[in-house]
């Protein structure tokens, strides 16, 4: 049985991340990561790409990211903030 | 009496005063250490069963909601023994029912630490429209505990009670309904969170919480070794088979769960199946009320036997060695196309039809068993003005294995005649 991790690492990738936390791809999709949905895309872009190259990418504000998954009560690390 | 037996007696005699301890008013805290000291190592098997029979029994007053309340004492007793469940591997595999439970509990676990963490975080002079959002929407998530819920209650409880096992369902159906008021509770303060503030959201959070946590854990330290313990193979199956429908909570199963050894459980299957046609004759011993799973639920005896002497068709049924085996009551008999009598139950096919229709009967019955014809249709007019419609058709076995024929006759007069429409009551 998994551990329990509310803990969302933005430096490893997207694919892991969701393993490890499912329930968070619906907030993804909502944010603007539309190709998860794709579980093709899913399965190769999203093993190579992080949370933080993933929003460069779709030209959102990785800080913005952080907030709406604080806001829903995750634990944030390995944010790329500059 | 031998040892055992005595100590389980005394340990029936020392539940059955808690218990009624509990139902004069005592709190569970009152009675934890007593309970500690008696039923530590006692399986949660044993205690379930020892309630159950205290529940039936006449000779006390002992009610659910006095076993419900030991539920808190009994989880508390476990919280500290049952660290090493044992070796359960086949139900540790992705997509078993109890694998998709842990999983879920796991989930639902997860959301509430987050829940939790931004209730915490929110003041009633700073409240955050984001974290307002998010709040509305892990709630959301957490709410899909209702499919967890019906799963257990519809798909498992169900078997549980085909084992006589019939009080700890009926206890934890209840405080699951508790659970639901309160998790309705958090949501109305939620909704109204402007006006109430943020410590009745707190109270109510809390209040759900406590006793949502203590469900995840009587069903992981109660429920699950009792059902683990009892449930078969094709128990597990058909509950995985059901479970789809009602859906899951937060995670959905990785995998489908194929258990080793198909064949082998196939083939228990088939038998399964067939032992349960055959077993009618025995059936004669089961209470009217005794649930019996048919095709997608459940119906008792007399449920079946009302049911088919209400469907607006004569219904006739022979057996395999075309033996005449049942005929309905739905019909009035001046009604009816074909009279049938009681007294021809039990009589070869052969013996039931005059002379000059035989041929065309036994034609017909081996076309059916052989599978020249899956079914024939047949109809003609009365002198009384009915307009009587036939059908013969093949029953077989999921595997295909000719099991009888069943005819079904219909006067189609009336429907014959219907034009327009009515869509309103009569």
């Amino acid at each position: 049985m998994k551990i329990i991790d509310n803990t969302i690492d933005f430096s490893i990738p997207v694919y892991d991340v969701i393993k490890q936390n499912p329930e968070v791809k619906q907030l993804l999709v909502e944010f603007g990561f539309k190709p998860l949905t794709d579980k093709a895309m899913l399965n190769t872009a999203g093993r190579l790409v992080n949370l933080n190259q993933g929003a460069k990418k779709i030209k959102a504000d990785v800080t913005a990211l952080r907030k709406e998954l604080e806001w829903n009560g995750y634990e944030v690390k390995g944010v790329d903030e500059k | 009496m031998t040892d055992t037996n005595k100590k389980e007696q005394q340990r029936m005699n020392i539940l059955t005063d808690i218990l009624t301890r509990l139902h004069h008013g005592s709190t569970p805290d009152e009675v934890q250490a007593e309970f500690d000291q008696h039923f530590q190592g006692v399986s949660a098997i044993e205690i379930s069963l020892m309630e159950h029979q205290l529940i039936e029994s006449d000779d006390n007053d002992i009610t659910f909601e006095d076993v419900m309340e030991l539920c808190n004492v009994h989880a508390n007793l476990f919280k500290n023994k049952v660290d090493g469940a044992g070796d359960i591997s086949e139900f540790e595999k992705p997509g078993h029912p109890i694998h998709v439970l842990k999983t879920e509990n796991q989930a639902m676990r997860a959301a509430l630490m987050r829940i939790n963490r931004l209730i915490k975080n929110i003041s009633d002079d700073a409240l955050e429209p984001g974290i307002l959002r998010g709040l509305k929407n892990q709630l959301a998530l957490l709410g899909q505990f209702e499919h967890h819920y019906q799963r257990k209650e519809e798909v498992i409880f169900p078997v549980m009670e085909k084992y006589n096992h019939t009080a700890p369902p009926k206890v934890m159906w209840g405080v699951d309904d508790q659970i639901r008021a309160l998790f309705a509770d958090v949501l109305t303060q939620l909704d109204s969170i402007h006006d109430t503030g943020v410590t009745a959201l707190k109270e109510r959070f809390d209040a759900f919480s406590h006793e949502f946590t203590e469900m995840i854990f009587k069903e992981e330290s109660i429920m699950i070794p009792l059902v683990l313990d009892i449930f078969n193979e094709d128990d597990w199956l058909h509950i995985a088979e059901d479970s789809e429908r009602f859906g899951y909570t937060i995670v959905e199963p990785e995998e489908k769960w194929v258990p080793e050894r198909i064949d082998f459980v196939e083939e228990k299957e088939a038998d399964h199946s067939e032992s349960q046609v055959e077993k009618p004759l025995d059936l004669n011993n089961l209470p009217d009320t005794q649930e019996i799973p048919f095709g997608q639920g459940f119906l008792t005896l007399k449920e079946v036997r009302k049911i088919l002497d209400l469907i607006p068709m004569e219904l006739t049924f022979i057996n395999k060695d075309d033996v005449f085996k049942y005929f309905n009551n739905s019909i009035p008999d001046e009604d009816k196309a074909f009279l049938r009598a009681p007294s021809a139950i039990g009589r070869e096919v052969k013996n039931c039809h005059p002379p000059k229709s035989l041929a065309m009967v036994l034609k017909l019955v081996e076309d059916l068993r052989s599978g020249v014809k899956e079914k024939e249709q047949m109809w003609f007019e009365r002198k009384n003005g009915q307009f009587i419609h036939v059908t013969y058709v093949a029953v077989r076995d999921d595997d295909g294995a000719y099991m009888g024929i069943l005819e079904y006759v219909q006067d189609i007069a009336p429907l014959k005649e219907l034009t327009g429409m009515k869509r309103g009551l009569s």
